[in-house]
């Protein structure tokens, strides 16, 4: 009884596979115009394609796919945002079967990381990969390649370090949240996207009063490594009377200081005549160090414009 | 084929303002004659520069001989035509390289590529080797529609993907197929070893 139940089941499932329309010119296109089919597919779609063989894996991996967001939560979930031509946005999400473990997410999250371009990385709730998981990604996806611009983590822990490490040198913006974590600054400077990155925002809510001094190291680098105009670092939650460490250190460069509409300022040289450091301690809903790279023909009407 | 035979595309010509009234004359690899209007010719890049280059006066469109298309048979030009006729005056989408792409089939569209697989392949050739963009989307968009929410397994019977061993037993044959001695050496050296030999020398 059984197997004439399989049977028909399996002549049901080829009828529904015989209707379905064939384009048996595929083959012959060449792959640029493959590419011209490809890029109006869904990702889903383009996934599966991926998976049907090497060809068409090869072929899929030749066109990045553009995401407007991917968050990893809780160890073990991807959701993921794109935006078609449209601007109309698009979701999904996925999940591993083990709980706090990525296991057979690995390639789909090792896909979108060396074969897509992300516009925000989210790292929230997250677990530490365990050695099996990194021995896997680590193949996957090499230190650097990851097309991320903007990389955000709830905490700053091994997982963060990890997928920053992952990152390209194009990285604009990286986000952590420090949770009482401060040391964390050495392991970051170690770290080629962080360095690239344009913009480093920090905040500790967990243990406000942070001291300036953690911070010190990358102006200083700023200094001697002539960062970029732009350059910007954007640490909540710091202890506004640390500002004489700031000012002890930099002693030597000190152009300007002083207190203006937003809050007290110094101006830094740096070792670049045309760059100049400005620093500020603003007091919003917690209290903000600013530091920034500018032209040294900044005005001092400006300087409100750069601290915010 | 003389001009009056051939297949005319219809043309709107209360669409048309009068000073571009300007038809020119093309023909396919199998002799078939089209007159396409100025603006409709402006939705292929190749074809615009072509015309343009050529700075044909309506005299010379009429006297001189019709333009050759050698890549593209009558069929797939008039689908061609009758596309760009239709769209005539719009403007050319711009690629700005985002990936996916979204691409709607207008209902015109649609009933033009309700064709066989072989013509729908040939047009997105021909508006590919015309540069007509919008056409090569909506014809592509079509071939992804078919793809579209399919399985592996159904995507495999929509483009008749072969698996990787199938690919590389075509390889394979393929290579045979080029070096018989290939397979004589392949044969012998499975002998050999079923002989218990590892070695040809």
């Amino acid at each position: 009884m059984n197997k004439v139940r399989d049977r028909l089941r399996k002549k049901l499932e080829q009828m529904k596979l015989d209707k379905i329309p064939k384009f048996e010119k595929w083959d012959e296109l060449p792959k640029e115009l493959k590419l011209e089919c490809v890029n109006k597919l869904d990702f889903k779609t383009r996934w599966f394609l991926r998976g049907t063989s090497r060809k068409e894996r090869s072929l899929i991996d030749s066109q990045r796919f553009d995401f407007e967001k991917i968050c990893l939560s809780n160890g073990s979930m991807i959701t993921a945002t794109y935006l078609d031509s449209d601007k109309k946005g698009h979701e999904f999400k996925t999940c591993s079967y083990e709980y706090q473990q990525l296991d057979h997410l690995l390639p789909l999250l090792a896909y979108m990381l060396r074969r897509c371009n992300i516009r925000e990385f989210r790292i929230n709730e997250t677990h530490p990969l365990n050695q099996e998981e990194l021995d896997k990604f680590n193949k996957l996806v090499p230190i650097g390649t990851a097309h991320i611009k903007n990389l955000f983590a709830d905490e700053y822990n091994e997982t963060a370090l990890y997928f920053l490490r992952k990152c390209w040198k194009q990285v604009d913006e990286v986000h952590i949240f420090a949770y009482g974590n401060q040391n964390y600054f050495k392991d970051l400077m170690t770290v080629p996207a962080f360095d690239h990155a344009l913009v480093f925002k920090t905040a500790d809510p967990a243990s406000p009063g942070v001291h300036v001094r953690h911070f010190l190291p990358m102006i200083e680098n700023w200094i001697v490594n002539n960062a970029p105009v732009g350059k910007k670092l954007v640490a909540e939650d710091i202890n506004p009377k640390t500002k004489n460490s700031f000012l002890l250190k930099f002693k030597n460069r000190v152009i300007y200081q002083g207190n203006i509409d937003v809050g007290y300022v110094i101006r830094l040289s740096t070792n670049h005549p045309y760059k100049h450091i400005l620093a500020g301690f603003v007091q919003l809903h917690n209290d903000v160090f600013y530091c920034t790279v500018v032209d040294s023909e900044t005005e001092l009407s400006d300087y409100d414009s750069y601290l915010c | 084929m003389s001009v009056e035979n051939a297949p005319v595309v219809d043309v709107d010509e209360a669409a048309i303002p009068v000073e571009k009234k300007m038809y020119y004359r093309f023909e396919s690899n199998d002799k078939k004659e089209f007159r396409v209007s100025e603006l409709a010719i402006q939705q292929s890049e190749t074809l615009n520069r072509l015309v343009e280059a050529m700075g044909y006066t309506s005299e010379d469109v009429e006297n001189k001989p019709a333009i050759a298309i050698e890549n593209i048979d009558g069929k797939t030009l008039k689908l061609v035509f009758q596309w760009c006729e239709h769209h005539k005056g719009e403007a050319i989408p711009v690629d700005d390289g985002s990936v996916p792409k979204i691409v709607e089939i207008p209902e015109f569209d649609a009933k033009l590529m309700d064709i066989d697989n072989g013509l729908l392949f040939k047009l997105i050739w021909a508006a590919d080797y015309l540069n007509i963009v919008q056409l090569l989307n909506v014809s592509c968009k079509k071939v992804a529609n078919m793809a579209q929410g399919k399985t592996p397994a159904q995507l495999r019977r929509v483009y008749l993907l072969p698996s990787d061993e199938e690919d590389e037993a075509a390889k394979r044959a393929a290579q045979e197929a080029q070096d018989p001695r290939a397979r004589e050496v392949e044969e012998e050296f499975e002998e050999r070893k079923r002989q218990g030999g590892n070695s040809f020398f």
